[in-house]
C-alpha cells in the first residue's frame, strides 16, 4: 500500500460526553469509547489518554491509502421506467453523460480488472446501478454467471448488490438474486400515499402495489439474498416513525432512510432540526425495542451502533475512488456511481481503469483532515464529511443534524453495550 | 492523571488498552514470554481447533457426546455453500441452542480408513478411535465428511462438507476462529501430552522428579525419603520409598495418564503432598510499635540505596548497541537487562514502603515521604552493616548483591520483622504488601545467582567496561545528578499526595528515569565516556537526608 500524509490538523483529539449510563470519552481516532467517572472527566488531559491517543495515531487515518477497488458498480443501463422528481441520476442519463446500455464485453472487462487487482483475502462485490438495472436482465444474468465462474476459477469470493425500484422484477429475476449472495436494495418510500406521491411511472401512476407484488415473494423467501428498503425522505414529509411502520408492516426487516439534500424536496436549514427530531424519535423507539430483547429493523440505527462498537473510523465517508469504483455503460471508470460523466470524478477509461495519479489526487483533496470545516469537527472520523456529491449542502444546520444523531447513537450505544452486550454478537464482546 | 479511572468500552478502546503495557510489568507478562513461544501449541487446547472440524458448525465434546454449540449460517451463504447444507444449517440454527447432537461420523479417519462410526461406539467398541474427539482429530482435512445431527423428537439431518481447514493458505488461523477462541483454554495436561511434555511451564504441578510423599511419623530429613523419585511413576503405593528409576521405565504409559492423572500428587516444596499443607512462616519477630515507622523509613532507604548500586553496576557492563557478536556480549546484555529489571522492582518496593508509611502517618503536618538513602546496607543478623558503594559488577560485587537479596538475611530479615508486626496488629492488607515485597526479593536473589552463572562462564571480566570511578563532585556527573534529583523531587510530591492525586507526578518520575532523556540516558552517556555512574545525596534538602538504621 502506498500512502502519503494528508495535512494533519488535530486540534481536538477527544471529547467527553454523557449517556444514560454514565460519563464517557470519545477518542476521535479509532472512535474509541471509554467510561470515566464524572470527577475524573473534568480533569482529563492528553497525558491521561496517552495510550488511546497513541493507538489512534497508529491507525494511519491521516494517510491517503492507494488501494485497488474491492467493489465496483456497473451502470448497466441508462434507462428507467420511473420518473422520480428527486432522482440524482436524471433517470440514469446523468444529464446526457451516459446513454444506452452496457454491453457484455465492457462488463467482463471490468470484472477481469477487478479480479486481477483485488485483495484475495476479502470478498469482492459487484453492484448493479442504473437507471433501473432490471430493465436489462439479460446482462445482469450474464454478469452474475460470468463473475461467479471467473471468481471460482481464481479462488475469489464474490457477492453482488443491486439497487432497484422493484417494479420490473420477474420470477426469473427473483431466482437470480435468490440463488446468489445478493444484497438487494429496494427504493421504496413507504407507506402507500407517500410512495405513490413521487415514485411514479412515466405515465404518472403510483407504483406501491406493483413493487410489493414483485418484492413480496422475495421477502417471504429470500434464499441467499438479503433485502433492504431504502426510503428517500423529502422536506415536507419527515414522519420517519410512520414510514418505518408502513414498511415494517409489508415485511421489510431492514429499512434505511436518506434525506434529499439536493434538488427537488431537498431539506433546508430550517428543516434539519425536524429531521433530527424525527430520526431520534424512531431511534428511541428502536432502542426501547432492543432493550426489551427484540431486534431493530431501522438500518441507520443498527449500522451506526455496530460501527461504534467496532470503533469504525475513517477519513473518507465511503469507498469512492479507493476501494470502490463505478463503471459507466461505455466502460469509463468513475469514483462514484452518482458522478458518472463528471470529469472531476473520472478515474480512467476502459484501458487504464484506475489511474493512480488521478486516484491519489481525488482522495487527497477529499481527505477529511483537508476539508473545511470538517477538519476541526469532533465527528470527522464518524461522518467523514458525508457524501462527496453533497459537499455543497454542508451547512451548520445540516452538520448539527449529523452531530445530534451521532450524540444520540453514542448514548444508545453506551446503554445497549451495558444492557445488551449480546446484541453486538458473540464475537463482539470480551476484553 | 488517574489513567486507571478510564475503562475502555468498545473494541478499539479495548485493543488500545490491551496493547499498552502497564509500566513496570515484568517481561514474563509479555506475549513473547508465553509458553507458546517456546512450545507452540501449548498455549491452547488442541480440541479448540477441532470444535470447528465441520464447516459453519462449532461443536463441544461433552463426555461421550458431540453437541452443536454454534451455527454460522451468515458465513455459509456468502461462501456459496450448497443449498442443501444451508437449509440443514438453518434448521439447526433456528432451534434451541445445544438441542442438536452429532450422532454419526462418516469419513476418512487416518489409520482407520473410510469408516462410519456411531458416536456412541467411540470408546466402547474395540478397534475404533477411543473417543469422539480423537475420531474427529483423525479426519483428513479437505476430505468429505458426512455427519448425522439429531435432536429429540425430530428427524435426523445429514450434512456433508469437506473437513474444514484450520489454517489459511498463508498459514494463519482460519477466519472462522473468533479472537480468543483458541486460547480460551490452555493445553490439556490431563491428556497424554503430559507424558512427554518437555515443558515445565507447569513447574508447580508438573515436576519430573520429586521427593515422595512422607508417610506418617517419618521425619522430613530422613534420607530414604528425600531421594528424588519419578513423579509420574506407575506404582504409587504409600509403601517403602520408590526405587531409583533412571531410565524412567516405571512411568505411566500415555493412555494411563488419561485415566489415572488424578492419582498424581500435588507437589509443594519439592515434595508430594497428600495431607493438608501448612506453609511455614517467613515472619520474624514483631517490632515495638514505636519502631515500625523508623524501620520502614530505613527499609525505604535500603531499597533506594541498593537500587542505585544496581544501576551503577548495570552500566559498567559492556553492552554496545546492535546484535550481540559474542557469548560475552550476549551474557553482558542479559545481565544488564536483569539488573535493570531488579532496579525497577526496587523502585516499586520504595513506593510500597512509602504507601505503608502514608497509612501510618498521623498528625497535623503533611506526610513526609521516605526518600533518603540508607546510611548503610544491613549486615547478616548481628553483624554490622556496610556503607553504600558504587562499583562495577566484578564477581565480589555481584556476590555481595546475592548476599543482600538472600532469603532470611539482611534485607529480607528487615522485612520479616515488619511483616510480623503487621500480622500481630491484624493489618492483613499491609502484611500482604510486605509479603509481595519479600517474594520479589526472593526473585532478585535467584536472578543474581543466574547472572553469576552467566558471567562466571568467562575468564576474567571481559564483560566489564574500563570505567573510572569519579569523585562525587566530578562535573561529568552533573547531568546524571540533576536528573536523579528531578526524579526524587517528583517522587516526593507524588508520594506525598498519594493515590490518584499523586499519579501524574509518579508517571512523570517514571519518564524521568527511563529513555535517553532520563537517568537511564545519563548513565548510558557516562558509560560511553568511560565514567562509572555515581549518585550523591542532594545536599540542599533535608527531606533527602540519609537514614540510619533504627
Amino acid at each position: 500500500m502506498n500512502a502519503s500524509e494528508a495535512t494533519s490538523a488535530d486540534p481536538t483529539g477527544w471529547r467527553t460526553f454523557r449517556s444514560r449510563v454514565g460519563t464517557h470519552v470519545l477518542v476521535l481516532r479509532g472512535s474509541q469509547i471509554l467510561d470515566v467517572d464524572p470527577a475524573t472527566a473534568d480533569a482529563l488531559d492528553d497525558a491521561a489518554l496517552a495510550e488511546y491517543l497513541d493507538h489512534g495515531a497508529d491507525l494511519g487515518l491521516s494517510a491517503v491509502p492507494a488501494v485497488a477497488p474491492q467493489s465496483i458498480s456497473l451502470n448497466v443501463t441508462s434507462a428507467c421506467n420511473l420518473a422520480c422528481s428527486y432522482c440524482y441520476a436524471d433517470r440514469g442519463r446523468f444529464g446526457g453523460a451516459q446513454g444506452g446500455a452496457m454491453g457484455p464485453r465492457a462488463a467482463e472487462e471490468a470484472i477481469e480488472k477487478l479480479l486481477a487487482s483485488c485483495d484475495r483475502r476479502a470478498p469482492v462485490t459487484i453492484g448493479f446501478m442504473g437507471g433501473e438495472p432490471f430493465l436489462h436482465p439479460a446482462l445482469l444474468a450474464h454478469v452474475v454467471d460470468y463473475a461467479s465462474r471467473r471468481a471460482g476459477e481464481v479462488g475469489q469470493r464474490v457477492g453482488f448488490s443491486v439497487t432497484t425500484n422493484g417494479t420490473r422484477l420477474t420470477p426469473a429475476d427473483l431466482d437470480l438474486v435468490r440463488s446468489h449472495p445478493f444484497a438487494v436494495t429496494v427504493s421504496i418510500d413507504g407507506g402507500r400515499a407517500t410512495h405513490d406521491r413521487l415514485r411514479l411511472t412515466v405515465n404518472g401512476e403510483g407504483t406501491w402495489d406493483e413493487v410489493l407484488a414483485n418484492v413480496g415473494p422475495l421477502l417471504a423467501e429470500p434464499g441467499y439474498a438479503s433485502v433492504t428498503a431504502r426510503a428517500t425522505v423529502w422536506r415536507d414529509d419527515l414522519d420517519l416513525v410512520g414510514r418505518h411502520a408502513a414498511l415494517t408492516a409489508v415485511g421489510f426487516t431492514s429499512i434505511g432512510f436518506s434525506p434529499v439534500r439536493l434538488g427537488w424536496g431537498a431539506l433546508r436549514d430550517e428543516d434539519w432540526p425536524r429531521w433530527t427530531a424525527a430520526s431520534i424519535a424512531l431511534g428511541e423507539q428502536e432502542l426501547a425495542a432492543v432493550r426489551a430483547g427484540a431486534e431493530t429493523t431501522f438500518d441507520n440505527f443498527a449500522v451506526a451502533l455496530r460501527r461504534l462498537h467496532a470503533g469504525s473510523s475513517s477519513p473518507f465517508p465511503c469507498g469512492a475512488g479507493g476501494g470502490y469504483a463505478s463503471v459507466s455503460t461505455d466502460g469509463q471508470w468513475y469514483a462514484c456511481h452518482r458522478a458518472v460523466g463528471s470529469p472531476e470524478y473520472a478515474l480512467g477509461d476502459a484501458t487504464t481503469h484506475v489511474d493512480p495519479a488521478r486516484q491519489l489526487r481525488f482522495l487527497t483533496e477529499r481527505h477529511v483532515e483537508r476539508v473545511e470545516p470538517c477538519r476541526s469537527c469532533w465527528a470527522r472520523y464518524l461522518c467523514s464529511g458525508g457524501c462527496h456529491q453533497e459537499a455543497s449542502t454542508r451547512t451548520d444546520a445540516a452538520c448539527d443534524a449529523i452531530r445530534s444523531w451521532l450524540e444520540f447513537c453514542l448514548d444508545a450505544y453506551c446503554v445497549l453495550s451495558s444492557e445488551r452486550p449480546d446484541w453486538f454478537g458473540p464475537r463482539a464482546g470480551g476484553a | 492523571m488517574p489513567a486507571d479511572k478510564l475503562q475502555p468500552r468498545n473494541r478499539t478502546a479495548r485493543l488500545a488498552q490491551s496493547r499498552a503495557r502497564a509500566a513496570g510489568n515484568p517481561v514474563t507478562t509479555e506475549l513473547e514470554s508465553g509458553v507458546g513461544n517456546c512450545f507452540p501449541g501449548l498455549e491452547m487446547d488442541l480440541r479448540n481447533l477441532d470444535r470447528r472440524f465441520f464447516p459453519y458448525l462449532a461443536v463441544d465434546f461433552v463426555g461421550r457426546t458431540i453437541v452443536v454449540a454454534e451455527v454460522d449460517v451468515d458465513r455459509a451463504v456468502p461462501d456459496g455453500a450448497p443449498a442443501a447444507l444451508v437449509g440443514a444449517l438453518r434448521r439447526i440454527a433456528g432451534d434451541t441452542p445445544q438441542a442438536w447432537q452429532l450422532t454419526n461420523l462418516d469419513g476418512d479417519f487416518a489409520g482407520f480408513g473410510q469408516q462410519s462410526y456411531p458416536v456412541t461406539s467411540l470408546g466402547t467398541t474395540p478397534g475404533r478411535p477411543p473417543d469422539a474427539w480423537t475420531a474427529v482429530r483423525l479426519l483428513r482435512p479437505g476430505a468429505p465428511v458426512l455427519i448425522t445431527a439429531q435432536r429429540q423428537g425430530a428427524q435426523p439431518i445429514t450434512l456433508t462438507a469437506p473437513r474444514a481447514s484450520y489454517l489459511t493458505d498463508d498459514g494463519a488461523f482460519a477466519e472462522m476462529f473468533a479472537p480468543g477462541e483458541l486460547t480460551q483454554s490452555l493445553c490439556s495436561p490431563w491428556t497424554h501430552d503430559f507424558r512427554d511434555c518437555g515443558c515445565f511451564y507447569w513447574a508447580s504441578n508438573h515436576p519430573d522428579i520429586v521427593a515422595p510423599a512422607l508417610p506418617a511419623g517419618v521425619d522430613a530429613d530422613d534420607p530414604d525419603w528425600t531421594t528424588p523419585t519419578l513423579w509420574q511413576r506407575a506404582t504409587r503405593t504409600g509403601g517403602p520409598p520408590p526405587a531409583p528409576d533412571p531410565q524412567h521405565s516405571g512411568e505411566m504409559a500415555h493412555i494411563e495418564i488419561n485415566s489415572r492423572w488424578q492419582e498424581l500428587d500435588v507437589v509443594l516444596d519439592g515434595r508430594e503432598q497428600r495431607d493438608p499443607y501448612e506453609p511455614g512462616s517467613v515472619a520474624g519477630t514483631p517490632l515495638a510499635p514505636e519502631l515500625l515507622e523508623p524501620t520502614l523509613r530505613y527499609a525505604a532507604g535500603v531499597e533506594l540505596a541498593v537500587m542505585l548500586e544496581y544501576l551503577a553496576a548495570a552500566f559498567s557492563l559492556r553492552n554496545p548497541p546492535g546484535a550481540p557478536t559474542s557469548e560475552v556480549h550476549r551474557d553482558a546484555r542479559a545481565a544488564q537487562a536483569e539488573l535493570l529489571r531488579v532496579a525497577t522492582s526496587e523502585m516499586r518496593h520504595l513506593r510500597h514502603v512509602n504507601d505503608l508509611l502514608f497509612d501510618l502517618h498521623q498528625g497535623p503536618g503533611p506526610f513526609q515521604p521516605a526518600l533518603g538513602v540508607a546510611t548503610e546496607v544491613p549486615g547478616t543478623a548481628g553483624a554490622p552493616g556496610r556503607p553504600i558503594v558504587f562499583a562495577p559488577l566484578t564477581p565480589p560485587v555481584l556476590a555481595e548483591f546475592v548476599r543482600v537479596e538472600a532469603p532470611s538475611l539482611t534485607v529480607d530479615a528487615l522485612y520479616s520483622s515488619i511483616l510480623a508486626t503487621y500480622q500481630r496488629d491484624g493489618q492483613e492488607m499491609h502484611a500482604a504488601t510486605v509479603l509481595a515485597v519479600m517474594a520479589e526479593g526472593a526473585d532478585h536473589y535467584d536472578t543474581f545467582r543466574t547472572v553469576q552463572e552467566w558471567l562466571g562462564r568467562h575468564a576474567g571480566t571481559p564483560y566489564l567496561l574500563d570505567l573510572r570511578t569519579p569523585p562525587a563532585d566530578d562535573p561529568a556527573l552533573g547531568p546524571l545528578q540533576q536528573r536523579y534529583e528531578d526524579v526524587l523531587n517528583r517522587l516526593h510530591r507524588g508520594y506525598q499526595l498519594r493515590g490518584t492525586a499523586g499519579a501524574a507526578d509518579i508517571a512523570a518520575a517514571r519518564l524521568a528515569m527511563l529513555g535517553p532523556t532520563g537517568v537511564q540516558g545519563a548513565c548510558e552517556q557516562l558509560a560511553r565516556d568511560g565514567v562509572l555512574p555515581v549518585f550523591t545525596v542532594p545536599t540542599d534538602a533535608a527531606r533527602f537526608a540519609p537514614v540510619p538504621p533504627p
